[in-house]
């Protein structure tokens, strides 16, 4: 059989096995392997699961991912979260819909601490979303502004999507980091503007109690730690102290520093070692799964072909972006963030070479899309990890009120599809 | 089997807190020897090195955790079909990752015999490469058992929310 | 077509390695065997990573591969000698000398699991360093700089320096963040890796050379009819050993060329301090010959037949 037809099949079999509840990690394994047997040989295709196994689990590069991990994880565990919600009140209070803005505020600075959505998301609902109950908001407002607030993780740098996408297309990861900057402020932007129209709409039913004895000092005080360690990490890494792959190492190590200073017990830094092993594992198990994907992608070079369709059929570059765009945000109502990152960029980025457009903007687009597909109904990451951190939610409550957040997404996206400066700007500066 | 996947979990916590050791250690130790001007060297041999070799070490001794917490999933069709159905399909999965295990495991102890044999090094600290793939081989072996043992239980096991 | 080949190789589509060695020579075959072979070349690691190349071509995820025969330390011992120090000036002969070395039969051991089409090296590497001009051994003691491979880190210990490994692509930013103070490359890489805007300082020393192999997979070619048999048979060897050397020279006038466009100082060192450097890396190489020797691998036999090639090669090529 054709090459190219086996590796269109492949693409079908991957969606069938997906809808099935096949692991997506495994799913690309059996997928790539079995494809590539097809193509090239039994053999040579075992020889590939060995290889795509060791290579991909001891990249150096990749020992980024754990790192940062472990960062997010240790801060959260050293209570920096409770302290940015608590700070975030103070700064947030006598507007309308004061805690939720606080809950999104604190969302958008423990993302500059932690380089996962999920983390940010689980980590901030466990702290903001039974004070928001407590004080009589609407369920959906809480748990939409947390599950939105909780994607500002990959946007804001350190991210671990990012670094994904600059690893497999060769960017430089401190780029990739600085150009997700603006992007993710522009999202904490909308994110205030849309808790305070929903706001209007499900007013708060039970009393405000402010935080007792809250100060600008304390505020100020609560939120330095985290201003630090990001500063440190972000401020080393580009004032050339360390390389991008040691600023992971570099992060983790100060937020242990830290956390044992807040009075980190050994129990909660065993957990954040725990969580951090477990959740790498998954991860590894996609990124094994896209290596050995990656060689039936070669070997049956769609790619390719698709990169001559667009000659033939003379698409122009805009139409091209158009149909990529259109096929992330359908994509992401269902696919998990990172499998789609790996999954797809791989395919398209040819095309957007091809195409002519700048790779640093195309991966920011490429993540902002992923972003909006962790809150989209049905299949959103987020909306489930928020309801598994909140007691008592709904998971249609958490479903109904994400609704807002996506369309300022998708306003975003637009923003950012139109003006290309807003994520060149700070790379360009280096 | 819960006793034998600790042991487990245990190597990978290891593996990650030693990367994270090596990574830190070696900023400072960059640091102390530029302050210095060189005179006090603290900086660790191989570094890179050593910190993929716990990487790789770490992500297969924590598959089998991670596969008993359950691996990323898409169950959006899944989910609205019968019980006996899906738990059939996890089944399957669970099978096929030990598939895999078992696989990669027989490659892995292939590897390591001709790496003995061959006395391949690793490039800065010629670590003995085979004893790296032996460590491997034996996680593929755990994450096999664990793949195989998952799919034998009438229920998935309840997993706590840390 | 009757056979389709792949050809993997790691360097980027747009590089001049793809042009001259790969599509040449994928060009050469189609049209030699009238169609009946077709060969897609595939770049930028795109079927497997660098240092699986040798395996990949053994096990077949590839027909032929490219690649370093360093990048997997201790497995290619004897070709590995094309690497020290001194040995040759320009890439074309130092691949004729391999290629003479291979062909002579005193590698046939390394090589038996796949069917060699052309080994070569390519032009000799030079020191280059972020801001400190490296003349002296003095100058150079305590660096920390980039080593290609092993064997060229012994050299760079007993030279002084403080051997670092990373792969190639991370030089860049290495450099720029002073993660290291300099690497050994030659000027046409220096070039490709835009490593000129991070490092102004080149010392011209004819350090080290790395060994290259094209190479099939056996079962692969033992599976051709005769006449396609000599079709690959005629686009091995000699040839194409020299066109990859000769196209890394070719390469390297660029690369300096570009390397002074951007500023760069290229330091020589002066006739006395290199009878220093040149007696470090002697020892070296006696070093390296001597643990061949001891593992009763010819080590030294060999060298000396290398020498015997460079001095054949170099009146051959003029
Ligand atoms: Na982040
Ligand atoms: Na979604």
């Amino acid at each position: 059989m054709d090459p190219l037809m086996i590796g269109l099949i492949g693409m079908g079999v991957i969606l069938v096995l997906l809808a099935l509840g096949c692991p997506v990690g495994l799913a690309m394994i059996i997928v790539g392997a079995g494809g590539f047997a097809a193509i090239v040989g039994a053999e040579p295709a075992l020889n590939v699961l060995e290889t795509a196994a060791f290579e991909t689990a001891s990249n150096y590069s990749f020992t980024l991912i754990p790192m940062f991990l472990l960062m997010g994880s240790l801060a959260a565990r050293a209570g920096f979260s409770k302290d940015l919600f608590d700070s975030a009140r103070y700064f947030t209070k006598g507007w309308n819909g004061s805690l939720a803005l606080a809950a999104v505020t604190s969302s958008a600075a423990f993302s500059a601490i932690s380089g996962s959505s999920l983390a940010t998301a689980s980590t901030m609902t466990r702290v903001a979303y039974p004070e928001m109950i407590r004080q009589g908001y609407n369920p959906r407002l809480a748990a939409g502004s947390l599950a939105a607030g909780g994607t500002l993780g990959i946007m804001i740098p350190p991210s671990v999507a990012l670094l994904l996408y600059a690893l497999i297309t060769e960017q430089s990861v401190g780029d990739m980091f600085l150009a997700g900057f603006l992007p993710g402020l522009l999202a904490y932007l909308l994110y205030l503007i849309t808790v305070s129209i929903m706001a209007r709409r499900w007013r708060p039913t039970g009393d405000q109690l402010p935080e007792p004895g809250t100060t600008l000092a304390t505020a100020l005080k609560q939120f330095a730690p985290v201003a630090l360690l990001f500063g440190l990490v972000m401020g080393g890494l580009y004032a050339g102290l360390f390389s991008p792959t040691e600023a992971g190492g570099v992060g983790a190590g100060l937020a242990l520093v830290f956390a044992i200073w807040r009075g980190l017990t050994w129990a909660d830094f065993r957990a954040a070692v725990i969580e951090t092993v477990a959740v790498t594992a998954t991860i590894f198990i996609i990124l094994i799964g896209a290596e050995v994907f990656g060689f039936l992608l070669s070997v049956s070079q769609i790619s390719f072909e698709m990169v001559n369709l667009i000659e033939v059929y003379e698409l122009k570059p805009w139409q091209v972006m158009a149909a990529i765009i259109v096929f992330y945000v359908i994509m992401g109502c269902f696919l998990e963030s990172l499998a789609m990152i790996l999954l797809t960029v791989p395919i398209f980025y040819p095309l957007i070479m091809a195409s002519g457009y700048d790779p640093i903007w195309f991966g920011i687009i490429a993540v902002v899309t992923v972003e909006t597909g962790l809150i989209s109904p049905p299949v959103g990451m987020n909306l489930f990890v928020v309801k598994s951190a909140a007691k008592g939610l709904k998971l249609n409550d958490a479903m109904v009120g994400v609704i807002p957040f996506v369309l300022a997404d998708i306003v975003r996206l637009i923003i950012l599809v139109s003006f290309p400066a807003i994520s060149l700007f700070l790379p360009s500066l280096l | 089997m819960e006793r034998l996947i600790n042991i487990f979990d245990k190597i990978a916590y290891t593996a990650l807190i030693g990367m994270l050791f090596i990574v830190v250690s070696s900023v400072i130790g960059r640091v102390i020897f530029d302050v210095t001007g060189g005179v006090v060297n603290l900086l660790i041999p191989g570094a890179i090195e050593l910190a993929s070799y716990a990487l790789v070490i770490m992500v297969f001794a924590s598959l089998p955790r991670a596969a008993i917490s359950g691996l990323v999933s898409v169950d959006l069709v899944i989910g609205s079909l019968p019980a006996t159905v899906r738990r059939t399909l996890e089944r399957i999965w669970d099978l096929l990752l030990a598939a895999f295990a078992c696989v990669v495991g027989w490659l892995f102890s292939h590897q390591t015999l001709t790496m003995f044999a061959r006395g391949d090094k690793s490039q800065d600290l010629g670590i003995p490469l085979y004893t790296i793939y032996a460590v491997l081989t034996v996680c593929s072996i755990c994450i096999a058992l664990t793949g195989i043992w998952l799919a034998l239980r009438p229920r998935r096991p309840e997993v706590s929310d840390s | 077509a009757d056979v389709k080949l792949r050809l993997a190789h790691f360097m980027p589509q747009n590089s001049w390695q793809n042009d001259k060695m790969f599509m040449a020579w994928k060009k050469a075959v189609e049209e030699q065997s009238e169609g009946r072979i077709k060969v897609t070349v595939f770049p930028a690691q795109t079927l497997g990573k660098a240092p699986a190349g040798y395996d990949n071509a053994k096990n077949g995820i590839a027909d032929i591969a490219w690649t370093v025969q360093g990048y997997t330390a201790g497995r290619f011992p004897l070709s590995q000698i094309m690497e020290l120090p001194n040995l040759f000036d320009t890439g074309a002969v130092g691949s004729c000398a391999f290629q003479k070395l291979y062909e002579s039969g005193a590698l046939d051991e390394e090589y038996k699991e796949t069917k060699v089409l052309y080994v070569h090296t390519h032009s000799p590497g030079h020191l280059h360093t972020k801001d400190t001009a490296v003349t002296t051994l003095d100058d150079l003691k305590g660096l920390k700089i980039r080593r290609p491979t092993e064997v060229i880190g012994g050299l760079l210990t007993e030279l002084g320096a403080e051997p670092v490994g990373m792969p190639a692509p991370e030089i860049y930013a290495n450099v720029q963040r002073g993660v290291i103070d300099g690497y050994m490359l030659p000027w046409s890489a220096v070039n490709s890796f835009r490593a000129y805007e991070v490092s102004k300082q080149h010392t011209d020393f004819g350090f080290y050379s790395l060994a290259f192999v094209t190479t099939m997979n056996k079962a692969k070619y033992d599976s051709l009819p005769d006449d396609l048999k000599k079709v690959i048979d005629d686009n091995s060897g000699m040839e194409w050993s020299v066109i990859a050397g000769g196209g890394y020279d070719a390469a390297d006038e660029v690369g300096l060329a570009k390397i002074k466009e951007e500023g760069g100082q290229i330091n020589i060192i002066a006739p006395e301090e290199r009878k220093r450097w040149e007696a470090v890396a002697d020892e070296v190489t006696k070093g390296y010959l001597a643990e061949l020797d001891g593992k009763n691998l010819p080590g030294t036999e060999t060298y000396n037949k290398v020498k015997g090639y460079i001095a054949e090669c170099r009146t051959e090529l003029n």
